[in-house]
């Protein structure tokens, strides 16, 4: 139980796929079925392990399947070969505005996003105030989240998905949006909470 | 590790969050949920007992009293459907149960029509002299919980196929328009020939649908036909449960 994400042996491919439509089913492929892949593979043999409360980063240029990586440990996607084990609750925060809702305030998201995250309602109330306050939003909380910018967006992503219980920190690029003081306040706050954060860049950001 | 409250909240704000949008900035929200179902039950009335003349008793209440139940259903089929290919992002982006977007869908629908109950008692009332019954407290819940329980499967498998062959969300309008008049929504079933009268009662929408007018007009329960609608809404939960376990797996990569 040292580790807080192990990853062993991972292999990924992704089948060559045309979404099936009507035409296809009744008619056949006007082309024979391509079994080939699109590529040999997008993750081939990664294995890593990060011990509790470590950072973890990945650098790759786009397209080398970071993303990927990052899906297989939370479980949106499945590997084909290989295993991963997450000790601990785990949270994700992968796509700018995912889950968010443009029409919703900033406080309303907060309590959607939370809960998509896996935070119970009243886990959500509690934290709430930190949550804004971390995201020095101020007034801008209560107003609709299509008038946010995209920095102000990934403020209020990042404020909810570190003040979440999880163990466990999945992050993509979106905080490259983010300030150079924002940024470098997060980072602070990753390391000093103990908790494994897992931070995906397609550059050096830091 | 389920848990099943959480599931549940996160349900509650995905619903709110669909109710808040739909009336959001709009002053008459409540009017225009209405004004659909009873537009569609205006223009059958027009058509078919001003211009066509046919002696249907009581046809305005026929008409209403099935007319809500199904703007629920079909709305949120349409809805269901189009779920998992609408909300990429969060299959892609987010661990949380799939399953619970196509029901968000058929459960926001199923608050709309909640809200339109008392319209439809006040014009059952002025309309057709029907009094408010008090056994329409525990029948409407129970027929509340069986379309639930029958349009629900449908949503999630239809939602999953639409994932593998996007045509899905297309048929399942056109599959919609037929069975609006195979139900049938808008005609007695006794006016069908006799002879085919007995296929048109296979189809498990004519049975819930007969049930919401045998609860409104009689204030009774039909337990035949509710009996045959949740046998079919078993079968096609198990189907659609068979469908979520072995398909599920790969929506991730193909939204």
């Amino acid at each position: 139980m040292t580790h807080a994400v192990l990853c062993e042996d991972l292999w990924k491919t992704y089948q060559r796929h045309r979404p099936l439509g009507v035409k296809t089913l009744l008619l056949g492929a006007d082309t024979p079925r391509d079994t080939r892949f699109a590529r040999e593979w997008a993750l081939a043999e990664v294995g890593f392990q990060v011990p509790r409360g470590r950072s973890f980063g990945v650098i790759g240029a786009n397209g080398s399947g970071k993303t990927t990586l990052l899906s297989i440990l939370l479980g949106t996607v499945q590997e084909d070969r290989g295993r991963v084990n997450l000790n601990g609750r785990v949270a994700s925060l992968l796509e700018l505005g995912a889950g968010f809702h443009g029409d919703l305030t900033g406080r309303e998201n907060v309590f959607l996003y939370g809960s998509i995250l896996g935070m119970r309602l009243a886990e959500i109330r509690r934290r709430f105030e930190n949550i804004a306050e971390f995201s020095e939003l101020e007034g801008a909380i209560e107003q609709p989240l299509r008038t946010y910018s995209a920095g102000m967006i990934a403020r209020l992503g990042f404020s909810t998905i570190i003040h979440s219980p999880a163990d466990i920190l999945l992050i993509d690029e979106v905080l490259a949006v983010g300030d150079a003081s924002f940024q470098d306040k997060c980072t602070a706050r990753c390391a000093s909470s103990g908790r494994a954060a897992a931070r995906w860049s397609s550059f050096p950001t830091t | 590790m389920v848990d099943a409250r959480q599931t549940l909240e996160l349900l509650y704000l995905l619903v709110k969050k669909e109710l808040k949008v739909r009336y959001k900035n709009k002053f008459l929200g409540y009017v225009w949920a209405l004004a659909n179902p009873f537009a569609f039950a205006f223009v059958y009335w027009i058509a078919f007992k001003f211009i066509m003349r046919l002696e249907i008793e009581n046809y305005s209440l026929y008409l209403i009293t099935g007319m809500f139940p199904w703007v629920w259903l079909s709305a949120s089929m349409v809805a269901g459907t189009r779920s998992f290919v609408a909300n990429a992002s969060l299959i892609k982006k987010a661990p949380l149960p799939r399953a619970i977007l196509p029901l968000g869908n058929v459960v926001q629908e199923m608050v709309h029509f909640a809200f339109a109950l008392p319209v439809i008692i006040a014009f059952l009332w002025f309309a057709g002299e029907i009094r408010p019954s008090a056994p329409w407290i525990w029948q409407v819940p129970l027929l509340l919980a069986l379309q639930l329980a029958f349009v629900y499967p449908l949503a999630l498998g239809l939602a999953l196929a639409n994932v593998y062959v996007r045509d899905i969300e297309y048929l399942v309008g056109i599959g919609l328009s037929l069975m609006f008049f195979a139900t049938p929504m808008v005609y007695p079933i006794t006016m069908v020939p006799e002879a085919y009268r007995r296929y048109f009662e296979l189809n498990p929408l004519h049975g819930l649908m007969q049930s919401w007018r045998s609860v409104f007009l009689q204030s009774t329960l039909d337990f035949n036909h509710m009996a045959y609608t949740a046998a079919c809404a078993a079968v096609t939960g198990v189907i659609a449960w068979l469908l979520y376990r072995k398909l599920a797996r790969r929506v991730g990569e193909l939204v």
